[in-house]
C-alpha cells in the first residue's frame, strides 16, 4: 500500500514539475495553449495527492503498520477517529497535509480564474506550484510518510494520549487551511507585480478568499487554546510557547494585510503595504511551520529533531529575495496622496504598523533563545510575562483606533460632528468601566484594557444603528460585508473582554486533603469522594467525584480524573470543568493515593471565559456572512 | 507629507525597541543546560532557565505537600538539585528531559524552581523494534 501511495505522490511531482513547464511556455512564447496544458497537469497533480492522501487515511484505519508512520502512530485500539487523524499527528504526514491542502487550493483557483487572462493566471500557478514544489520535494525525498519497513509489526506504537481529543481532529486541519491558503493571495500578489498592473485588482480578487483563510486562521488558533484548556491541565489557553506564538505571527500580519487591502481596494493607497505585508503573512506561516518542525526550540509542542530545519530556511532566504527582487524592480509608483492622520485612512496607517511591532516583540522572544547563542555563548529566554508586559500596550492602542477608526471617514472627516460621537463614546465607556471598577475589577492594567475595549464596543453599536437608520433595513443584503466586518470585530472584542477578565482575575487554590473531606472555594464547596477506577479500551480511568454545592444547593458532580494509557508510563490528568456563562469552575486531579488516602486537588476560576469562546463563534459568523452566495455592492463606508 | 510617515515610522519602532529593552531587562532570563550552568559564570542574581534530564532513582515526592526533589543531570554527568512545589507535570518521570526556572544558589547546587516543564517523551523519536 506504502508503494502505491509513494507512487502517487512521485507522479504528483511529476505533474507539477510538467505544469510548470508548460505555464513557463505560455509566458514565454505568449501561447495560451500552453497554460491549457499547465492546468491539465496541475488537475493531474490535485488527482495524485488526493490519491495518496485516500492511501494515507486507508493504511491509517486499517491498521496497515507496515508503513511506518502507520505503525508509529496508531496502534489496533485506537478509536476509529484519532486513526483518521493520526494522518497530521506526525511530522511526515502533517508535511503532506500540507501538500495536499495547496494541490485544493490550487484546484480551486483554477476554477475561480477560468476566464481570467492566461498571463495573470500563469503567473499565479507558476508561484502556487513553486511552493507545492518544494513541499512535495520534502514528502517525496525526505519526510515520505510511505515509506515501508522491511517487516509487519504486530501493533503499532500507538497516539500521544494527549493527541487524544477531540482537538486533534479539528484543530490541524483548519489552522493548515489557514497557515497554507495564505499562498493564494501571496501568489496574486506576484502576477500583479510581474505584470505591472498598478490596480487593486489583485486585492479585488483574492478579497473573498483571504478573509476566508484569515477566518480558518482564526478557528485553528482559537480551537488550539480551547483544547489546551481542556487537556493541558493547567488552566491557560495561551502560554505564549514559540509555537503557539508561531501561529500567531501570520495571523498578526494576515490581519495587518486585510486592513491594508481593504484600504487600498477603496482607495487605491498602501498598495506597497499590501505587497509587503502579504509577503510577511506568507513567508510567516512557512517560518512557522519551520519553527514547529526543526526542532529549533525547546517546546512543550515541537517534533522532534529533523533535518528540515535547513531546508526551510532555503526556501524562506530563496523565495524572500525573489520577491523582493521582484517588487523593486516591477513595484507600482504609488500615488503620493496627503495622508491626515486623523481620517480611517490615517488610522489604518497606524494599525498596521501596530500590528507589525506586535508580531516583531512576540518574535524577537520567541527566536531569542536562536540569536543570542549565535552572538554570545550564553543563551537567553525570556517568559510568559514579558509577552503580557510588551504586548498589553499594542492591543490598548489597536482597540482604541478600532474605536475611534469605526466612526471616522476615508478622506474628509467632519470633526466637530465626529468629536461629539467619539466624546459621547467616551463618556459612556467610563460610567461603564467604573461600575467595573467599584465591583471589584480594579487592577490597573486590566481596568485600561477592558476600557478601550468597551470604548471600541460602543463605536461598533453606534455605527451599526448609524447605518440602519441611514440605509434602512433593506441594505443589510447590498451592505452585507461592511455588517460582516463589524460581526467579526465585535466578536474580537467579546473575545478580548474573555480574555482580559480570565487572566487578570483568575483564582485558583491547590488542595492535598483526605477523601471525603470537603474544600471550601469562593463560593463553592466541594465534597471530596472516594477514589474510584474504570477500564476503557486503551487506558484506565482514576477519577474522584466531586460534588459540587454553592450556597447550600447541590448543583453537579465533577469526575477530574487521571489516565493510564496502554504503553505508556505515565499517567495524564483529565481536567473536569462546570462552565458558566460567568465563569468556569475547573478541577484537576494532580495527585491521589489510595493507600495514604489523600487527593491532591487544584481548584481554578475562570471569570467570563465563555465569552473567549462567545466571541469567536460571532467571528466565525462575521465570516460566515460574508461568504453568503448574495449579491453585495462594495461600499463598506457608512458616511458615504 | 513624507515627513509624517517616517515620523510615525520611527516612532512605532522606537516604542517596539524600547518595549523589548525594558521587557527582556526585566523578564528575560539565561537559558542553560546543567553544564553550561555549572561551568560559566552566569548572574545568579537574576532567575535562571536550565535544560536536563531527570536523573533515574532520585525523583522524590512528597505529593501530600505537593513538594517534588530530584536531580537534573547534564550530558556530562554532573549534576544540580533540584527542589519544586507546585503540580507536576504528565509527563514528569525519570529520564525525562524537563526545564526548570527559579533561583539557582551555587554553594548549595540546588534550583529552587518555581517552573517545571517536561517535554513530551514523545514517541516520534522512537524507534519500531522488530517484535517478531
Amino acid at each position: 500500500m506504502g508503494k502505491i501511495g509513494y507512487l502517487f505522490e512521485f507522479l504528483a511531482l511529476v505533474s507539477v514539475l510538467l505544469s510548470l513547464i508548460a505555464y513557463a511556455a505560455a509566458l514565454s512564447y505568449g501561447q495560451k495553449n500552453y497554460a491549457k496544458k499547465g492546468a491539465l497537469f496541475l488537475i493531474c497533480q490535485l488527482v495524485f495527492t488526493s490519491l495518496s492522501a485516500v492511501i494515507l487515511f486507508t493504511a491509517c484505519v486499517t491498521g496497515y503498520f507496515k508503513m511506518e508512520y502507520v505503525a508509529k502512530y496508531t496502534d489496533i485500539d485506537l478509536p476509529l477517529i484519532y486513526k483518521l487523524s493520526a494522518f497530521w499527528a506526525g511530522q511526515e504526514g502533517s508535511l503532506f497535509l500540507w501538500v495536499w491542502l495547496l494541490a485544493i487550493f490550487s484546484g480551486v483557483e483554477l476554477y475561480r480564474l477560468r476566464k481570467y487572462d492566461y498571463r495573470y493566471n500563469s503567473v499565479v500557478f507558476i508561484t502556487l506550484i513553486f511552493v507545492e514544489m518544494f513541499f512535495l520535494f520534502l514528502t517525496t525525498f525526505i519526510m515520505n510518510p510511505f515509506k515501508e519497513l522491511d517487516f509487519f509489526p504486530s501493533n503499532g506504537l500507538g497516539m500521544n494520549p494527549l493527541l487524544q481529543n477531540p482537538g486533534m481532529i479539528y484543530h490541524p486541519p483548519t489552522l493548515y487551511i489557514g497557515f497554507v491558503g495564505f499562498a493564494v493571495p501571496f501568489a496574486h500578489s506576484v502576477a500583479a507585480l510581474i505584470n505591472k498592473d498598478r490596480s487593486a485588482y489583485w486585492l479585488k480578487n483574492t478579497k473573498y478568499i483571504t478573509t476566508l483563510v484569515w477566518v480558518f486562521l482564526t478557528i485553528g488558533i482559537v480551537l488550539g487554546g480551547q483544547w489546551a484548556y481542556v487537556e493541558l491541565g493547567w488552566g491557560g489557553y495561551w502560554a505564549w510557547d514559540p509555537v503557539e506564538n508561531a501561529s500567531l505571527f501570520p495571523w498578526l500580519t494576515g490581519t495587518a494585510f486585510l486592513h491594508a487591502a481593504y484600504a487600498c481596494r477603496k482607495k487605491g493607497m498602501f498598495s506597497n503595504w499590501s505587497y509587503i505585508l502579504i509577503l510577511l503573512t506568507f513567508e510567516l506561516s512557512i517560518f512557522g511551520t519551520f519553527l514547529t518542525r526543526s526542532g529549533i526550540i525547546d517546546s512543550v509542542h515541537s517534533f522532534g529533531k529533523s533535518p528540515l530545519g535547513s531546508f526551510f530556511l532555503w526556501f524562506m532566504i530563496i523565495s524572500i529575495s525573489l520577491y523582493l527582487y521582484i517588487f523593486y524592480t516591477k513595484r507600482p509608483k504609488e500615488k503620493i496622496t496627503d495622508i491626515k492622520f486623523f481620517t480611517k485612512e490615517g488610522l489604518i496607517y497606524i494599525t498596521n504598523w501596530v500590528f507589525v511591532g506586535l508580531m516583531i516583540v512576540v518574535l524577537f522572544g520567541s527566536i531569542l533563545p536562536i540569536f543570542t547563542q549565535f552572538f554570545t555563548t550564553n543563551k537567553a529566554s525570556v517568559n510568559i510575562s514579558y509577552y503580557n508586559k510588551v504586548s498589553i500596550p499594542f492591543f490598548t492602542v489597536l482597540f482604541f483606533l478600532l474605536g475611534l477608526c469605526n466612526v471616522l471617514n476615508f478622506k474628509k472627516t467632519n470633526i466637530s460632528k465626529v468629536r461629539l460621537q467619539i466624546l459621547f463614546n467616551l463618556v459612556l465607556s467610563i460610567i461603564v468601566s467604573t461600575i467595573l471598577y467599584i465591583n471589584g475589577f480594579n487592577k490597573p492594567i486590566s481596568v485600561v484594557l477592558y476600557f478601550v475595549l468597551i470604548f471600541a464596543f460602543f463605536s461598533i453599536v453606534y455605527i451599526v444603528i448609524r447605518s440602519g437608520i441611514k440605509f434602512g433595513i433593506k441594505d443589510l443584503r447590498t451592505r452585507r460585508n461592511f455588517y460582516a466586518s463589524m460581526v467579526v470585530h465585535l466578536g474580537v472584542i467579546i473575545m478580548g473582554l474573555g480574555i482580559v477578565f480570565s487572566s487578570f482575575y483568575q483564582r485558583q487554590a491547590e488542595t492535598v486533603i483526605n477523601q471525603g473531606q470537603s474544600i471550601q472555594f469562593d463560593r463553592y464547596i466541594l465534597d471530596v469522594g472516594n477514589i474510584k477506577f474504570k477500564e476503557f479500551v486503551n487506558y484506565v480511568s482514576a477519577y474522584v467525584p466531586v460534588k459540587v454545592y454553592k450556597e447550600n444547593k447541590y448543583i453537579v458532580t465533577l469526575n477530574p480524573e487521571r489516565r493510564f494509557y496502554k504503553n505508556r508510563e505515565e499517567s495524564f490528568g483529565e481536567v473536569a470543568i462546570y462552565s458558566k456563562i460567568s465563569h468556569d469552575l475547573y478541577l484537576i486531579l494532580a495527585s491521589y493515593s489510595k493507600p495514604e488516602n489523600y487527593v491532591g486537588l487544584q481548584v481554578i476560576i475562570q471569570p467570563l471565559i465563555s465569552f473567549v469562546w462567545i466571541g469567536f463563534l460571532i467571528i466565525v459568523i462575521g465570516g460566515i456572512i460574508n461568504f453568503l452566495p448574495i449579491r453585495s455592492n462594495e461600499s463598506e463606508d457608512v458616511a458615504d | 507629507m513624507k515627513k509624517k510617515y517616517i515620523i510615525s515610522s520611527l516612532l512605532i519602532c522606537l516604542v517596539v525597541l524600547y518595549l523589548i529593552f525594558t521587557g527582556f531587562k526585566s523578564e528575560g532570563v539565561y537559558y542553560l543546560n546543567v553544564d553550561e550552568l555549572l561551568a560559566k559564570n552566569v548572574d545568579l542574581n537574576k532567575d535562571v532557565r536550565v535544560s536536563g534530564i531527570v536523573e533515574r532513582g532520585t525523583i522524590k515526592r512528597v505529593d501530600a505537600e505537593k513538594k517534588l526533589y530530584f536531580n537534573l543531570i547534564g550530558e556530562k554527568g554532573k549534576y544540580i538539585e533540584v527542589f519544586y512545589e507546585g503540580i507536576i507535570p504528565d509527563a514528569f518521570k525519570d529520564d525525562v528531559g524537563v526545564i526548570v526556572e527559579g533561583s539557582y544558589n551555587r554553594d548549595k547546587n540546588l534550583l529552587n524552581a518555581e517552573v517545571l516543564l517536561a517535554k513530551c517523551p514523545s514517541k516520534y523519536e522512537s524507534k519500531i523494534e522488530k517484535t517478531k
